[in-house]
């Protein structure tokens, strides 16, 4: 079954061609036109005599729509696939002209979510809405665009909490083939996003030869979790044997060049791993210096709760006259000046006594990223006196704070418990607890790149951010 | 026939003729004003059809309208979000719903003409096409005047 759909105008595009071939006769034309703009009467009543019929023959009525239709859908590739490089010059809107009304559907359907599904959101609203500017028919498109948009969106608030994520992943990925062009925004997007790096369609056919998911590739790409990368490895492993025993030795253009591509997706996914390990062993390294195990532990706790500090989104939700409108500039605004308080908040902590580290932590999770690197500069620029009164003070609030301790703790960790296994987060890292400040200087406000997530580098440098 | 042919209607011919030759901005101007009039129309045609509650849920409250630079498309049951309690989908069982089915129950009695979209559109199709050739007839026309 699918949808009810009637073309109300049909032969359109045959009419159109052999009109422009001069085969036909519209003589009457200039006076039709004077007509049509006189009288709407007559021509609803002529219309009329058309559509009488239709309720009692409805059904032959599909079969005939369904020509129709298909006319349409021809027309509609034709216009774009002939204008697309000059539409793309003359749509120079871009960005905010279609970021409102994604932003209005996709906001609605993400609102329950919190703070990650806002985010989902934001990168699907940009990932359409880049993938609009190059559109060759841009008001068409958007139309198009925000049935899309609702699609995507209706099905992510069905799946409320299941992972919706990869699906809209995955989904986006779909739309891309015939919106890429050369520097197309929605891919260097893209590649921001999910640390594609490299061409999407190259993903796509390596994930094809691999016989893996492409969100399975996308998952281990973006390094938030390793345990997908190892999968994802694994698979090109196994899909370059293949090509490989296929081939015979003989390597010949086509399989040539799909060992290519495996090959450059398996540097990828390799740099994601060791990038891994090296932050891995870099966060131990620290760990040791503090002479303390439990100090790895602690840091990877800071990590926790600076996405559990990450701005909620829902504080930038407004709805009035039953319109949702999505503040997302200032959610981002806000985002940015979160990862940089939650930068100074980690250079600094590593200078305190523990005391005040504890209690920084405690005012870190329980009031936010700011609060908590307020507390901690607050303390450092404090007389040496001062600073023996912060210190008084932290141990009283700290042995009255870990009674409570108990209850908000197994909460918390039930709520990240709950997040991992959906594969959610604010933002989703390969490391936790390192902000690298290029990304919050790069952060460019949301009329072109979106930032949703820190970044860390990878060794080699062959990732640009 | 479900849909009228562009070479029935001179009036028809006229409006694609000059829809065509319309540059890109006036067309998008068209296709914007045409979809904000026929959205309502057609909804209202829509509710003021006899309908159980369960059809209203799949058939009306799916209805969309789509303008394109060649035709106005009607639509309903495109939704895949749940309509009814029991997880029904417009787009699985809109046409069920619309025709009727002998099958489950609480379905409608199997009805050839349908019993919402197709019997409204009958009414409505004329008024959104008026709409539509009036509306590049009048825009088409003013831009030539220089009225932007």
């Amino acid at each position: 079954m699918a949808q009810i759909k009637i073309s109300l105008v049909g032969d359109v595009r045959s009419f159109v061609s052999s009109f422009k071939k001069g085969k036909e006769s519209v003589e009457d034309l200039a006076d039709e036109v004077e007509d049509l703009a006189k009288s709407g009467d007559k021509v609803e009543r002529e219309f009329s005599e058309n559509f009488k019929g239709i309720a009692k023959d409805a059904d032959k009525a599909g079969k005939k729509v369904k020509s129709g239709l298909k006319d349409g859908f021809d027309d509609a590739k034709k216009e774009a696939a002939q204008s697309g490089a000059e539409a793309a010059q003359s749509f120079g809107g871009g960005f905010e002209d279609v970021a409102d009304f994604v932003q209005e559907t996709l906001a609605q359907a993400f609102q329950g979510f919190g703070p990650a599904g806002a985010a989902a959101g934001i990168a699907l609203a940009a990932a359409l809405g880049a993938a609009l500017q190059g559109a060759a028919d841009a008001e068409e498109r958007l139309a198009e665009a925000r049935e899309r948009a609702g699609d995507l969106a209706t099905t992510l608030y069905e799946n409320r909490g299941k992972l919706p994520m990869e699906d809209a992943i995955s989904r986006v990925l779909e739309l891309l083939p015939s919106e890429r062009g050369a520097g197309n925004p929605i891919e260097s997007f893209v590649n921001q996003w999910v640390d594609l790096g490299t061409n999407i369609d190259a993903v796509k056919r390596a994930a094809k030869l691999a016989g893996t998911p492409v969100r399975d590739f996308v998952r281990g790409l973006s390094g938030a979790d390793v345990e997908a990368t190892r999968r994802a490895l694994e698979g090109v492993d196994d899909a370059i044997t293949k090509v490989r025993e296929k081939a015979r030795g003989e390597l010949n253009w086509e399989n040539g060049q799909a060992i290519a591509q495996l090959e450059a997706l398996k540097s990828q996914l390799t740099g994601v791993i060791t990038t891994n390990d090296l932050a891995r062993e870099a966060l131990s390294a620290v760990g040791s210096s503090f002479d303390s195990a439990a100090y790895v532990a602690k840091v990877e706790a800071i990590g926790d709760a600076w996405s559990d500090a990450m701005v909620d989104a829902s504080n930038y939700v407004t709805e009035a006259e039953g319109v949702t409108t999505f503040d997302w500039s200032s959610y981002l605004a806000d985002a940015v000046a979160t990862l940089a308080a939650a930068n100074n908040y980690q250079r600094d902590i590593l200078t305190v006594p523990s005391d005040i580290r504890s209690e920084a932590e405690r005012v870190f999770s329980e009031q936010g990223a700011k609060a908590g690197a307020a507390y901690v500069a607050a303390y450092l620029s404090a007389s040496a006196s001062d600073r023996q009164r912060f210190v008084d003070a932290a141990k009283q609030n700290g042995a009255a704070a870990g009674k409570a301790q108990g209850e908000s703790g197994a909460a918390a960790a039930e709520a990240a418990a709950k997040n991992k296994a959906q594969g959610w987060g604010p933002l989703p890292m390969t490391v936790q607890p390192r902000v690298d400040e290029r990304n919050v200087k790069n952060y460019v406000a949301p009329t072109g790149t979106i930032w949703l997530e820190p970044r860390i580098r990878p060794i080699g440098g062959r990732q640009v951010i | 026939m479900g849909f009228i042919s562009v070479r029935e209607s001179a009036h028809l011919k006229a409006t694609v003729i000059a829809m065509q030759s319309a540059d890109r901005e006036i067309q998008s101007r068209i296709r914007k004003v045409t979809r904000e009039a026929a959205v309502p129309i057609w909804r209202e045609e829509l509710k003021a059809r006899p309908a159980s509650e369960q059809q209203s849920r799949m058939l009306v409250a799916t209805a969309r309208v789509a303008v394109s630079s060649n035709t106005v498309t009607l639509t309903s049951a495109g939704s895949k979000r749940k309509a009814l309690s029991g997880g029904a989908t417009p787009i699985r069982l809109g046409k069920a719903y619309e025709f009727g089915s002998k099958k489950g129950r609480g379905m409608p009695a199997p009805r050839r003409g349908g019993y919402v979209v197709y019997p409204a559109l009958a009414d409505v199709a004329p008024r959104i096409i008026s709409l539509w050739t009036q509306t590049v007839m009048k825009i088409a026309h003013d831009a030539l005047e220089g009225k932007r």
